[in-house]
């Protein structure tokens, strides 16, 4: 018990977490999504960059076809939360260092934020693509051709006379990072130390 | 087994290549593959020759590939500049610079646009043509540096600056003094100034002399338009000209190297002939050539500006002008005999040597700048012409004469030691060696090589920046006035006929590669420029672009609105695929109405142009651009406003109503 506990605490797990902190931090910077769209008429393609705080790209573009289909710009999606993203990851990163050095039971609650995070930014976009691709207005002029639909989320789509790929984007695997060593420090937290007992 | 097939196969197909060409005809270097044989039987179902084929696939250009150089060549009376591909001969642009033109709303109710600017006629209506004649590319040390073309209209004495940017004008100048010139526009060496020579003698300022009095009171013309290169424009207060005899000047060129400083313009009619053929006179064309020999014009342009900053000049029509007598006095002007009648006057690679075009004689003659200058020191002078201007002896100047053949026109250069000459009568192009110049041909120096013949009656030619210091061979352009039966008859006007020649090779081995009719107006000179020299933009930098003074306008149209103050109505127009706002517009008849325009778009190729039906107005907004256009609401009813270009699936679907309320009576 005593020499598993001297594991956990070891030197090497906290600098995994302080990692793992720096690594979300990190990925601000860095986009979450991206989308191509190419058509015989755009054969440089178009693309979106989303970040968790901003759509970069040519969204200019892509706002103006979408109009024709009856979808929204791009700029109403998720206002809420790309104006607490910031300030929510400094948050998420200085609870997930505060488990470097509590180790108590209830650090298991400081390490959970960091390693579903990842999921709640799919399950966001998901939502998000899904709200404005079925939510097209019935008015637009291309409304006959193009029925709502929901955007790829990863991989391949088609989209009227557009190719579309969709992956993930460096942001995101530095944030899946953090939450695979927050989930590791965690399931040893939790389960290292059941056993030992 | 499968190797077997394959290698029979290939070996038919090379045995009837060779069968076809007789001579193991193989195509560009990298192919050493015989043609497929797909291609060969086509070939010789059309009974193309080797020779066909060779430049067939020399100028071939698959979709999506780029052409090395770009061709600017006058439109003549069309008032415009096209653009040409090499080596494909496709015309990628025409640009719009004296003459008004709807696609690209060049001169139809654009408040700030080059045209607005326009000359009047004595009638006092704006004059909506322009006889383009020789374009120049601006220059950094004697070097096309792909930033801004300018070019001249023979038939208004005007000069316009076309930013390359862009590729639109940005400027027209209108010469005080003169009603036309000819040789404009060429550009010194580092485009301080863009000359302007004169054509047909007039009473300077733009007043009534009677032709009896030609002698006394017609002048010839030299202006030295002042660039701004900063600005993008020309600087009128600090442009000069220079007074000259009234000798028709014709071409020009500008000095480089151990010529700069210096311009030549060569001239004819030193008979000072006035015709009068109705009057039993002599007419102009037997009048203006009776003297063997006609005056090259030497001009030291550092000295004429000089006596600017030394206030020796008088002021004209607001022109600072440098009198001829001051001219004289001070050193600006000298002549030296030339064949009568010459066309061209061109300054080799090095700057070493002026080449003139004799046209009615068989020779091209050659004179030396340091010859000229020894001459001038030394007071070298054969005599002095009616108004006092020294003549340098001519043997003291000439380096050599060369005869070429019959016409000779125009002359350019390439980077082997080759000059070219147009011959005119002789419908062909002549290759000559130059001597002691920046590059060494294989053969001896001063002579003919070869001709090849062209279809028909060349005037100008262009070599790839033939007219640097750095040519680059490779292609020649043949500007030929007279097509007769190179394409199938469609009617009376024929197009002109551009030839693309093949000069790669030394000896005498030109050959015509591709022929291009311009059926819009008659190309005189053209310019051709490597095509990565140009960086143009594919859109605007910003949204609210005012092209006309490359920088963001004023008036941006973000949000649609519609401000009235009085007898004023100014609407405010964003346009972006496939909509205006607003799309209504509702005025009172009579008022003055100002649309500002704003294209929102940013992505290449969406341009939107806009017109009101029944209102003589056409814009074209590319993407970024604001353009202004003013018009007076004077006739009720109502008019369609719509896009002109199909810039959407939903573009005709992209309108607006003009509505004017009748004036209510009483």
């Amino acid at each position: 018990m005593q020499s598993a506990n001297k594991g956990l605490r070891g030197p090497a797990l906290q600098a995994a977490l302080v990692l793992g902190g720096l690594a979300l931090l990190g990925s601000v910077f860095l986009p979450y999504w991206q989308l191509k769209i190419t058509a015989p008429q755009y054969p440089k393609g178009l693309r979106v960059q989303v970040y968790l705080n901003r759509v970069e790209g040519d969204v200019q573009e892509i706002d103006t076809l979408n109009h024709y289909i009856g979808m929204r710009p791009l700029v109403d999606a998720a206002k809420l939360e790309r104006s607490i993203s910031l300030a929510g990851v400094i948050a998420l990163m200085f609870v997930l260092l505060s488990a470097v050095f509590y180790q108590g039971r209830f650090s298991l609650l400081l390490l959970l934020p960091a390693a579903v995070f990842p999921a709640v930014f799919i399950g966001d976009l998901y939502y998000w693509m899904r709200d404005f691709g079925l939510n097209l207005n019935p008015h637009a002029a291309l409304s006959s051709s193009v029925k709502p639909f929901i955007p790829p989320l990863f991989g391949e789509g088609k989209i009227a006379q557009f190719k579309a790929v969709a992956w993930f984007g460096a942001g995101f695997y530095l944030s899946s990072f953090t939450s695979l060593v927050s989930a590791a420090v965690l399931a040893l937290r939790l389960f290292g130390s059941r056993k030992s007992r | 087994m499968k190797t077997n097939r394959f290698k029979r196969a290939m070996t038919a197909v090379a045995a009837a290549a060779l069968f076809f060409s007789n001579s193991g005809f193989v195509l560009a270097e990298e192919a050493k593959k015989p043609l497929p044989s797909s291609a060969m039987e086509e070939a010789k179902r059309r009974g193309l020759t080797p020779d066909d084929i060779t430049a067939a696939v020399s100028t071939y250009m698959p979709s999506g590939q780029y052409d090395e150089y770009y061709m600017f060549a006058s439109g003549g009376q069309s008032g415009q500049v096209f653009v040409i591909g090499l080596p494909s001969m496709r015309l990628l642009r025409t640009i719009a610079v004296f003459t008004p033109e709807p696609w690209q709303g060049y001169g139809f109710g654009e408040r700030e646009s080059a045209t607005a600017k326009l000359p009047v006629s004595p009638d006092g209506k704006p004059i909506t043509w322009g006889d383009t004649h020789h374009p120049a590319l601006s220059e950094t040390n004697g070097d096309y540096d792909g930033q801004f073309l300018f070019i001249g209209d023979k038939a208004h004495a005007r000069l316009a600056v076309i930013d390359l940017r862009d590729f639109e004008t940005k400027q027209l100048v209108d010469n005080p003094l003169m009603h036309n010139d000819h040789g404009a526009a060429f550009v010194t060496p580092n485009t301080e100034y863009v000359v302007e020579g004169s054509q047909y003698a007039e009473p300077l300022g733009k007043v009534y002399a009677p032709i009896s009095q030609y002698k006394e009171t017609y002048r010839g013309l030299a202006t030295f338009w002042k660039f701004d290169r900063q600005k993008g424009r020309i600087d009128p207060a600090n442009s000069f000209a220079i007074e000259l005899p009234p000798y028709w000047q014709d071409l020009a060129d500008a000095g480089k190297g151990p010529s700069e400083g210096w311009a030549f313009i060569n001239s004819f009619n030193s008979e000072m002939a006035t015709g009068g053929i109705e009057d039993g006179n002599p007419p102009f064309e037997a009048g203006t050539t009776e003297r063997d020999t006609d005056y090259l014009h030497v001009i030291n342009w550092k000295k004429a500006e000089e006596l600017i900053r030394q206030n020796k000049a008088e002021t004209l029509e607001g022109m600072k002008l440098i009198t001829l007598k001051t001219a004289v006095e001070e050193g600006v002007l000298y002549f030296v005999a030339e064949p009568k009648s010459p066309h061209g006057v061109d300054v080799t690679p090095s700057g070493k040597y002026m080449v003139v075009a004799g046209k009615l004689d068989p020779h091209v003659t050659v004179y030396g700048i340091e010859n000229i200058k020894k001459a001038i020191a030394a007071k070298d002078f054969e005599g002095k012409d009616d108004f006092g201007v020294p003549i340098i002896r001519f043997d003291a100047a000439k380096v050599a004469q060369v005869e070429l053949g019959l016409g000779p026109l125009h002359t350019q250069f390439d980077d082997k030691g080759y000059a070219y000459t147009s011959l005119f009568l002789d419908s062909a192009v002549a290759r000559w060696t130059l001597g002691d110049d920046k590059y060494k041909a294989p053969e001896k120096p001063w002579t003919l090589v070869g001709k090849t013949p062209v279809q028909f009656n060349v005037g100008h030619i262009a070599t790839a920046e033939g007219d640097t210091v750095n040519p680059d061979g490779k292609y020649l352009v043949s500007l030929n006035k007279w097509s007769v039966d190179r394409y199938k008859n469609i009617g009376p006007l024929l197009p002109q006929n551009l030839q693309l020649v093949d000069i790669g090779k030394t000896g005498d081995s030109m050959k015509v590669l591709y022929d291009l009719p311009i059926g819009v107006g008659e190309p005189h000179y053209a310019q051709i420029i490597k095509a990565d020299k140009i960086k143009s933009w594919e859109i605007y930098p910003e949204v609210g672009w005012d092209p006309l003074q490359q920088k963001k306008s004023g008036v941006v149209a973000l949000e649609g609105k519609i401000e009235r103050n009085g007898d004023r109505v100014d609407v405010y127009m964003p346009v972006i695929r496939s909509h205006f706002d607003p799309e209504h517009i509702e005025v009172e008849q009579g008022q003055k109405v100002t649309l500002h325009l704003t294209n929102l778009e940013r992505t290449l190729d969406a341009t939107h142009g806009f017109c009101i039906t029944g209102y003589n107005l056409s814009a074209s907004l590319e993407p970024g651009e604001s353009v202004t256009l003013d018009f007076v609401a004077d006739k009720p009813g109502v008019y369609p406003y719509y896009c002109l270009e199909f810039c959407s699936a939903l573009h005709l679907e992209m309108v607006g109503y003009l509505l004017v309320k009748p004036k209510s009576k009483g």
